[in-house]
């Protein structure tokens, strides 16, 4: 003999539907803890790469941005120049170094603008009476990064002050500006779309902790302001050139968004 | 700066452990596709084509590499160790340039002596 299962559907109605509510509830509740793209919390772009990406990032010998490190050891201790100075001449062991990147970008009295760890690099060159830098050169990112490297760990704590409170207003404009031919602003993405897919990767909260770091699409390092100007050409709008003061105080607020997270550089992301 | 190769493993085995070695080498690795944006003039091929390891001299490695392989490569396998000696890990470059690296391997017995590669017994 056949079952009948509609009539055990219409028997024990009421049973099932309450049953399938609790459920529901539990399952509902338990993901919405779990979920690691929870939109409350400051989360660090580690949480939104793949696993094999985060792997590299775990192990310093996989981490290709190390590389960039120990090239940077090598020019801090290089003696050049008509002084016959090095780095370690003025600042001593790299390792004193420490907390140093957490306090940039911050405003210069004696030019009363806003300027970040490569640029401060550039002028103690010029106080060497060397050659700058390149914009963007592998020495510049190799110091940067070996700077950066020494905070690792270390809590971001930013504060906004009398001094730079008109950079952190330039820089929250500029954040929620829609721009480009798209008509994007950096909000719509990095604040109401977390966690959702762009083709295939996750969108992340956008944070910047983890910079200098060693993006795999380039396979080299690059700086914060060469990651949002990639991000500007992809919304089909008109990058700022790096260094400038639109992305120093734009980074600075970013650096602001993310208080609570720890250093990561150099981090590996896509 | 001299590019910059890296080698890592385990210093002290016992015998017959799987020994894993790491490389990492700094290379551009050129696939030989890509054009300059301002010229158009296409950059030429440049790339490790082959990594070949050695243990106290014999060959226990080796891997043909294409264009393809990402910048900054990184490899790692495993063997088994007989013997103390020397592990070198060789890079061939395009135009044959050749990078090495080397290290030490101690290898102990049961009893927690060092199995030396060659007997000195007479």
């Amino acid at each position: 003999m056949e079952m009948k299962y509609y009539r055990l559907v219409i028997q024990y109605n009421l049973k099932l539907t309450l049953l399938f509510f609790i459920v529901y509830f539990f399952t509902f509740n338990l993901f919405a803890d779990n979920s690691p793209l929870n939109k409350g919390k400051t989360l660090s772009g580690y949480n939104f790469a793949e696993p094999s990406t985060q792997n590299m990032q775990n192990d310093d010998f996989l981490n290709p941005g190390v590389l960039w490190v120990e090239q940077g050891i090598s020019i801090w201790n290089k003696k050049n120049g008509p002084k016959d100075f090095s780095c370690y001449s003025c600042h001593g062991n790299i390792k004193e170094m420490k907390g140093i990147s957490l306090k940039y970008p911050k405003v210069l009295e004696s030019k009363r603008k806003l300027i970040n760890l490569e640029q401060r690099i550039n002028i103690c060159r010029t106080k060497m009476k060397l050659k700058e830098f390149d914009i963007e050169s592998k020495e510049i990112l190799a110091l940067s990064t070996l700077i950066s490297y020494q905070s690792r760990g270390l809590v971001f704590n930013y504060k906004v002050t009398e001094k730079n409170k008109k950079w952190y207003d330039l820089g929250e404009k500029l954040y929620f500006k829609k721009i480009g031919l798209m008509g994007l602003s950096c909000n719509q993405c990095h604040n109401d779309r977390v966690g959702l897919n762009l083709r295939a990767e996750k969108v992340s909260q956008g944070q910047i902790n983890g910079f200098p770091s060693y993006l795999l699409r380039w396979s080299k390092v690059v700086s914060v302001h060469r990651r949002i100007q990639f991000c500007n050409e992809q919304a089909r709008a008109v990058p700022y050139e790096i260094n400038s003061d639109e992305y120093n105080a734009l980074q600075f607020y970013l650096s602001l968004k993310g208080n609570g997270l720890e250093v990561e550089s150099p981090a590996v992301r896509k | 700066m001299n590019k910059q190769r890296k080698l890592k493993y385990k210093e002290t085995v016992n015998r017959g452990e799987l020994v894993k070695v790491k490389t990492l080498a700094e290379h551009e690795m050129e696939p030989g596709v890509r054009r300059d944006e301002k010229t158009g003039v296409i950059y030429p091929r440049l790339i490790i084509y082959k990594v070949i390891a050695r243990y106290n001299g014999k060959i226990i490695f080796i891997a043909n590499w294409f264009s393809g392989v990402s910048a900054n490569p990184y490899l790692g396998f495993y063997f088994k160790a007989d013997k103390s000696g020397l592990i070198e890990i060789e890079w061939q470059d395009d135009y044959s340039k050749s990078t090495f690296k080397r290290g030490y391997l101690k290898v102990l017995d049961k009893n927690g002596n060092e199995v030396l590669p060659t007997s000195h017994s007479i």
